[in-house]
């Protein structure tokens, strides 16, 4: 395991991130390092739950069964990216499967070994709870999207949150990616891009969209 | 109303929230913290947009909490039930305005308690901490399972899947079919049209403000992604 990467990693990732240098510095000792290679099962929906897991490389896509079995992608995660994290705060069973989709390294902790840190910690106790309440606010609002966007409006809405959250005017996400993210099929969201892209609001590459008139989004984004 | 009172009356919520894991001297000073309001049949409880510095627990009644958008319409995004919490991000999120507006659905009496009290009790007990940690996944989890329902599902399972749910909480809760509505995203009319359909084949039995569900195992055929 290469400690340094890690450290970079856990250093940005959401719940990490709620965490001194220190406190994460002794969570390092606890890591255990998975690797997986494509189409492995990294855990399947209803597993019973215990650790978190931090991507160090590869992608994995998280998934859930249709009530015939047919799978629903509904994330695409990659490097960085931190899954199963609220396996941390109570014991539910997994609620998607997830499956890496290329060769895939990540870490895994423990819930023990995360509270027992987290126990000597108010400040990042209270951190981790501000970033669950965000999350709660964060997840009703998509609700809210579905409910009362059309899918251009949810596509530029997506696009506008993912390219201010990251301060930057790429941003890297396939076309299933988005599709999963707001919860439309491939065929409209290629639509949607197209018409955007015809207007100006966007350039669309082979893995990222790069925002060029954010006012040209927002007028897409009517309620 | 004296503190007392208020202690020995959110004591008899025991059975529904863990009270115990409170030390006796924490939870007469939340009891201190603590009003009971009471608000009749469709009495906003706060609206969205509001500046939030208090969070409640349901004594009795219920509240359902709705997402408005610049067009007036709803979106029920909650039903909360004695001795469940709404409102409860205040205590987590600092000058954050309320997303919702919460609304009773019956005659309802709740326990308002102030976000400062709150926090000073919590920074104090492990145990309280990690039951709010356990409370706020299970809205993620819950949520999630929303936001999956709205991406996947079409009305008529939206509205079949949230009947079923609905019925298995096991008491019947007084749902106006505007508010079957604003749960599943739809409007009045399909709604009425929807229940009027599942009741002409026998898998519900409409009733004012409530819904019977007569055949669990057709209604969740009638879920389809």
């Amino acid at each position: 395991m290469n400690e340094e990467a890690v450290a970079r990693v856990l250093a940005s990732a959401p719940v990490f991130s709620a965490l001194s240098e220190a406190e994460r510095g002794e969570l390092v000792a606890h890591l255990r390092t998975r690797r997986f290679s494509r189409d492995e099962v990294v855990f399947h929906r209803d597993d019973p739950a215990g650790h978190v897991y931090v991507m160090l490389s590869g992608t994995v896509k998280v998934s859930i069964p249709d009530e015939e079995g047919h799978e629903i992608v509904v994330a695409v995660e990659r490097e960085g990216a931190v899954f199963g994290e609220l396996a941390l705060f109570d014991d539910a069973p997994r609620s998607a499967t997830v499956t890496a989709l290329d060769q895939t390294e990540v870490v895994t902790l423990a819930r023990e070994d995360f509270l027992r840190v987290l126990e000597r910690s108010p400040r990042a106790t209270r951190e981790i709870l501000r970033l669950l309440a965000r999350t709660v606010r964060r997840a009703s609002g998509r609700i809210e999207d579905l409910v009362f966007l059309d899918v251009p409006g949810r596509v530029a809405k997506c696009l506008l949150d993912l390219a201010t959250a990251h301060a930057r005017t790429e941003v890297e996400l396939t076309q299933d990616d988005l599709a999963a993210f707001v919860g439309a099929t491939r065929v409209s969201v290629n639509r949607a891009l197209a018409d955007l892209e015809a207007q100006g609001a966007i350039v669309v590459g082979r893995r990222h969209i790069a925002v060029k008139e954010p006012a040209l989004l927002r007028k897409q984004v009517r309620y | 109303m004296k503190v007392e009172e208020l202690r020995k009356m959110a004591g008899t919520l025991a059975d529904v929230l863990p009270i115990e894991i409170l030390p006796e001297l924490d939870r007469q000073e939340l009891a201190g913290h603590m009003t009971l309001r009471k608000f009749k049949q469709d009495e906003v409880v706060y609206h969205q947009g509001d500046p939030a510095a208090h969070w409640f627990v349901v004594f009795e009644g219920l509240v359902k909490v709705l997402l408005l958008d610049e067009n007036g319409r709803e979106l029920l995004i909650s039903l909360h039930s004695r001795g469940e919490f709404f409102g409860e991000l205040v205590i987590f999120e600092d000058k954050v305005p309320r997303d919702g507006t919460a609304v009773c659905v019956i005659p309802t009496s709740v326990f308002q308690i102030d976000r400062d009290g709150s926090l000073a009790v919590l920074k104090r007990n492990e145990e309280a901490r990690g039951h709010m940690f356990e409370r706020l996944s299970r809205s993620i989890r819950k949520l999630e399972g929303q936001v999956e329902d709205f991406a996947f599902l079409d009305v008529t399972s939206r509205l079949a899947k949230y009947l079923v749910e609905v019925a298995r909480l096991g008491r019947p809760l007084p749902l106006t079919q505007d508010d079957l509505a604003a749960a599943v995203g739809s409007t009045r009319m399909t709604v009425n049209k929807l229940l009027a359909d599942f009741e002409r084949r026998g898998l519900i039995d409409v009733e004012r403000r409530n819904v019977r569900v007569l055949d669990e195992k057709s209604l969740l055929r009638e879920i389809r992604v």
